[in-house]
C-alpha cells in the first residue's frame, strides 16, 4: 500500500509522471484498437511496428539528423521572433507612431495562415534555411508580440509611478518593470508561439523539401507518407509530440519555476498554515 | 421532467440518423478523384458528356481535382473516394505497400517532359547542388522517372533526392515563370507546353528514359467496388471508353470543347493532344519495365504480376 | 524644506475636482488631508507626487517648481501590492536604493535596506517574497522602501485603512520612527479619523461641495476630533 501512496503522490506533484503514466495508456489503447477493431494497418499501424520504423530511421536512416536539424531550425526561428517581438513591444510603448504600425502589421499577419503564404515564400525566397526561418518567424512572432503588449498593457499603473519616482527613463522602465511584470503573459506567448512554430516548420518542410543535406523532420513525415509508409509516418508523428513534451519539461516548466512560481505571480498552491 | 424528455427527441434522432447513414449496405454516391493536366482530359470529357450520370442515374457523382496522389490515395483509405487517377508510380507503390486497389485502365500515355528554365543548362550533369527540382512528391512518376534517369547517367538513383521540392504543376509552373531556385520542373501537358512557350527549353523526356512509350496516368479502383458495386464500375470502365473514343475520333473538335478548361487555346490543346503529347488508350503499356526501375531504387519490393496491379478485365501489353 | 501647493486647479471630464487649492508643509509635519470619499484626497496627492499635472497652478519645493515625480516626494500607495513581486523583500529596497543613487555599490544597497528593515522590525522577513508576507508586512515594507531613500517629502495615500487593529498600530509606530529618524514632511490623505487623530500635527478637510479646503486645524487644538467628526460624517 505505501508503494501505491508514493506513486499516487508522485503522479499529482510530478508532472512528468502523470503525463508518462496517460502516454503509456494511449500507447496501450493504440495497441487494442490496432489490434482487435479490424482498421487496415495502412491507417492505423500497431504500435510494434512504429517503434520499428522509428528504430530503423534512427539506426540506418538519418531521422536522427533531421530531428537535430528541424530543432536547430525551430530555436533559430524561435529566438529570432523573441528578439523581434521584444523590438516591436518596447518600441510600441515608446512611440505611440510605432504602436499604430505594429497593431496594423499584426492585424494583418497574425491571422494570415502561413500554409497560405508557403508557394509565394518558395517564389521569392527559395527554399533554403533563410526561407524557413521566415515561415517560422511568421508563425510565432505576432502571438509572441500579443502576449508581450498585452502584459505590459495589464502591469498595475502604480509599478511605472515607482518607476518614475525612480527617475528610470521610459525605456529602463519598460525593460526593467514591465517585462518581468509580464512574465505570466510572456510565458503563456512563448508556449504557444513554440507550438506555431512546429506546426509551420513540419508543414514547411514538406513543401521545400530537404533542406541542407537531410531536410529535417517534416520533411522525413511527408516522405514516409508518400511512399506510403504509414508506419514511419506515426513515427515521426509520435516523435514530434514527444519532442513538444520534452521541451515543455526542459524549458518552459523550469522557466516557469524560476519566475512565476518563485515570485507567485498567479495560482500558487497554499500548504495550509 | 417533460422539458427533458422534450430535448431527448432530437438528440435521438441525430443518434438514428448518424447511424442509418453508417450502416448503409446501398452505395448511392461515387466519387472519383483526378488532377491536373491534359493526360485527364477524357475525365473532362466524361464529365462534360454526363456520361457516368446518365448510365447511373440513382448515383450521386462527386467530381474532385487534387494537386498530387497521396491525397487520392488517403480518400481511398478512407473510402470518400472511390476511383482514382493517377501516375503508374504511386499507383505502384499503393499495390506494394497493400492498398486494396488495382489499376482498371491506363488512361494516358504522355510526354513528360523535363523542363529548365536557366539557359545554361542542357542535361541533368549541368543541375547543381544548389538548385531545386520540382515534383509533386516523392514517389510521384516523375520523381521515378528522375530516379531513372540519374541512375542511368550517374550510377545513383538517389542523386537528386536532396534537392526536391514538392509543388502541384501550377504552383511549380508559378516558380519556374518567377526564376529562383527551382530549375528543373517534370511535368506534362500543358504545363510542359507553357514553359516552352514562355523561353524555356527541354533537356530530357520520359520516353528517353524509358526508352519508348509507356502509360503515364492509370486509373485505379478499390477491389471493394469491383466486388460490391460492378455496376458502378463497369459504368466508369465504358464511360472512359466512351470518352476516349470521342477524343481519338475528332481530336480538333474535343480541342475546342476542351480549351477553356485548361486555359489554352484550341490550336494549342490540339497540339498537345496529338501523338507527341499524348496518347489517349486503355491499354496499360510499360507497366514492368518501370516496376522494375523501381525495384532497382528500393522504392519497390518486387515486380508485381499483372493479376497484382490489374483488375482481370483490363489488357496488358508487357 | 517646504512643499507648497498653488492655486491647483483640476478637472476631468469637465467636472471641476479641485478649485484653487493652496497650502504649504514643512519638515517635520505630518499634514493629514481628511475628506470624505471621493473628494479629490487621491487626485491631490497625485499632483504632489508629479505624476498628473494640474490644469492651473504648481508645486513647489523649497520654492523651485517641481512640476515631475522625483525621489525626493516619494508616495506610498493605497495598493497591497506594490513591492515588485519579483524581488524580495530586502531586494525591493535594494532596487530602489540602486535606481536612486546609482553610484552606491551592491553591499552598500544591501548594507542600507537590512539597516532600514531593521528600523521597521522586518529584517526576520527580507529574504521573503511579497506573497509569502501578511498585508501589514507589505506596507510597512513599502514604507520603508521609501524611507530608505530618504525622500524631502512623503506622500501617503490610504496606506493603513485595510490593516487590523494590531499591524495598524505597528504601522503608525514604524511611520513615527521614520519621521523622527528622516525628519521627512509627511502628507497623509485618509477618511480615517484614528489615522487623522494619532498621526497628523495638522489636519486640512477637503470637501467635494466646494471643491476646496474647508477647514484647518492643529491636532493639538481641544475639540478637534469633535469638529472632524461633524465634518467628515455629514
Amino acid at each position: 500500500m505505501n508503494g501505491f501512496r508514493l506513486l499516487k503522490k508522485a503522479f499529482y506533484e510530478k508532472r512528468w509522471v502523470s503525463r508518462l503514466f496517460f502516454f503509456t495508456l494511449l500507447l496501450i489503447v493504440w495497441e487494442a484498437v490496432a489490434a482487435f477493431s479490424g482498421i487496415s494497418p495502412l491507417l492505423l499501424p500497431p504500435v510494434e511496428q512504429v517503434a520499428a520504423a522509428f528504430w530503423k530511421g534512427m539506426v540506418s536512416g538519418t531521422l536522427f539528423l533531421q530531428t537535430v536539424f528541424s530543432l536547430a531550425v525551430i530555436a533559430l526561428g524561435f529566438c529570432l521572433s523573441m528578439i523581434l517581438a521584444l523590438v516591436l513591444a518596447v518600441a510600441s510603448r515608446l512611440s505611440p507612431f510605432m504602436e499604430r504600425m505594429a497593431d496594423t502589421l499584426t492585424a494583418m499577419a497574425h491571422p494570415l495562415p502561413g500554409m497560405a503564404l508557403l508557394p509565394l515564400i518558395v517564389i521569392w525566397f527559395g527554399t533554403g534555411t533563410p526561407a524557413v526561418t521566415i515561415v517560422i518567424v511568421h508563425a510565432c512572432l505576432w502571438s509572441m508580440l500579443l502576449s508581450l503588449l498585452s502584459g505590459m498593457q495589464s502591469t498595475p499603473a502604480l509599478y511605472t509611478d515607482l518607476g518614475r519616482s525612480y527617475s528610470m527613463g521610459r525605456l529602463r522602465i519598460i525593460l526593467e518593470i514591465l517585462l518581468p511584470a509580464s512574465m505570466a503573459h510572456l510565458l503563456a506567448g512563448l508556449r504557444v508561439g513554440w507550438a506555431r512554430a512546429w506546426r509551420a516548420l513540419i508543414s514547411a518542410e514538406m513543401i521545400f523539401g530537404a533542406i541542407g543535406a537531410t531536410g529535417g523532420l517534416g520533411w522525413y513525415i511527408f516522405k514516409e507518407r508518400t511512399m506510403m509508409h504509414t508506419a514511419g509516418l506515426f513515427a515521426g508523428i509520435v516523435l514530434v509530440a514527444v519532442i513538444g513534451m520534452l521541451v515543455e519539461e526542459l524549458v518552459f516548466e523550469k522557466l516557469e519555476k524560476s519566475t512565476l512560481r518563485k515570485w507567485s505571480v498567479g495560482a500558487q498552491k497554499e500548504k495550509a498554515s | 421532467m417533460n422539458k427533458r424528455l422534450a430535448l431527448l427527441w432530437p438528440l435521438l434522432l441525430a443518434v438514428l440518423l448518424l447511424f442509418s447513414a453508417c450502416g448503409t449496405s446501398q452505395k448511392t454516391t461515387l466519387t472519383i478523384a483526378e488532377q491536373f493536366g491534359v493526360a485527364y482530359a477524357p475525365i473532362q470529357i466524361m464529365k462534360r458528356e454526363g456520361l457516368l450520370e446518365a448510365a447511373l442515374p440513382d448515383t450521386q457523382i462527386n467530381w474532385v481535382q487534387l494537386g498530387g496522389p497521396t491525397a487520392i490515395r488517403e480518400g481511398m483509405l478512407t473510402g470518400e473516394i472511390d476511383v482514382g487517377f493517377l501516375g503508374i508510380g504511386p499507383m505502384l507503390i499503393g499495390v506494394d505497400t497493400g492498398m486494396s486497389w488495382k489499376a482498371f485502365t491506363a488512361l494516358s500515355a504522355n510526354e513528360v517532359s523535363f523542363i529548365t528554365n536557366r539557359d545554361d543548362i542542357h542535361s541533368l550533369a549541368d543541375i547543381d547542388p544548389d538548385d531545386r527540382i520540382a515534383v509533386i512528391s516523392p514517389g510521384c512518376t516523375q520523381h521515378v522517372l528522375l530516379c531513372m534517369a540519374a541512375d542511368q547517367q550517374f550510377g545513383d538513383p538517389d542523386q537528386f533526392d536532396r534537392q526536391l521540392v514538392s509543388l502541384s504543376h501550377p504552383d511549380a509552373m508559378s516558380a519556374m515563370l518567377a526564376g529562383g531556385e527551382i530549375v528543373l520542373h517534370i511535368t506534362t501537358p500543358p504545363y510542359a507546353d507553357l514553359e516552352l512557350q514562355n523561353g524555356m527549353h527541354k533537356i530530357l523526356t520520359g520516353q528517353d528514359v524509358m526508352g519508348g512509350s509507356f502509360t503515364f496516368i492509370c486509373g485505379v479502383a478499390d477491389t471493394k467496388l469491383y466486388e460490391e458495386n460492378r455496376s458502378m464500375y463497369d459504368a466508369v470502365q465504358e464511360g472512359i471508353s466512351a470518352a476516349m473514343a470521342l477524343i481519338n475520333a475528332d481530336l480538333h473538335a474535343a480541342a475546342e470543347s476542351l480549351a477553356p478548361e485548361y486555359g489554352v487555346d484550341a490550336e494549342m490543346l490540339y497540339e498537345m493532344m496529338r501523338y507527341d503529347g499524348t496518347i489517349y488508350q486503355k491499354t496499360l503499356t510499360g507497366i514492368e519495365t518501370f516496376a522494375a526501375a523501381m525495384v532497382d531504387m528500393g522504392l519497390l519490393s518486387h515486380v508485381p504480376t499483372a493479376a497484382e496491379y490489374a483488375f482481370t478485365n483490363v489488357e496488358v501489353a508487357p | 524644506m517646504i512643499l507648497a501647493a498653488e492655486h491647483l486647479y483640476q478637472s476631468f471630464d469637465g467636472q471641476p475636482v479641485l478649485k484653487d487649492l493652496s497650502f504649504t508643509v514643512e519638515s517635520g509635519e505630518t499634514l493629514v488631508i481628511a475628506g470624505r470619499s471621493g473628494c479629490g484626497k487621491t487626485t491631490l496627492l497625485r499632483i504632489l507626487a508629479g505624476f498628473l499635472p494640474p490644469d492651473q497652478g504648481r508645486i513647489t519645493l523649497d520654492g523651485e517648481p517641481s512640476p515631475r515625480p522625483d525621489q525626493d516626494k516619494l508616495m506610498v500607495f493605497q495598493s497591497f501590492d506594490q513591492l515588485f513581486p519579483w524581488f524580495t523583500l530586502r531586494g525591493n529596497i535594494q532596487y530602489a536604493l540602486k535606481k536612486a543613487r546609482p553610484a552606491l555599490k551592491k553591499h552598500e544597497t544591501r548594507e542600507l535596506a537590512i539597516g532600514c528593515l531593521h528600523e521597521m522590525g522586518l529584517q526576520d522577513a527580507q529574504e521573503k517574497y511579497p506573497y509569502q508576507l501578511s498585508g501589514g508586512m507589505k506596507q510597512r515594507g513599502a514604507l520603508a522602501r521609501a524611507m530608505a531613500l530618504s525622500p524631502k517629502v512623503l506622500l501617503l495615500d490610504e496606506p493603513f485603512s485595510s490593516l487590523d487593529v494590531h499591524s495598524r498600530e505597528n504601522a503608525h509606530q514604524s511611520l513615527q520612527t521614520l519621521k523622527e529618524a528622516t525628519g521627512a514632511a509627511v502628507v497623509l490623505v485618509t477618511h480615517d479619523l484614528q489615522d487623522a487623530a494619532a498621526l497628523a500635527t495638522r489636519i486640512a478637510v477637503l470637501q467635494a461641495e466646494t471643491h476646496g479646503i474647508v477647514a484647518e486645524m492643529d491636532n493639538d487644538s481641544p475639540d478637534v476630533t469633535l469638529r472632524l467628526r461633524e465634518l467628515l460624517t455629514d
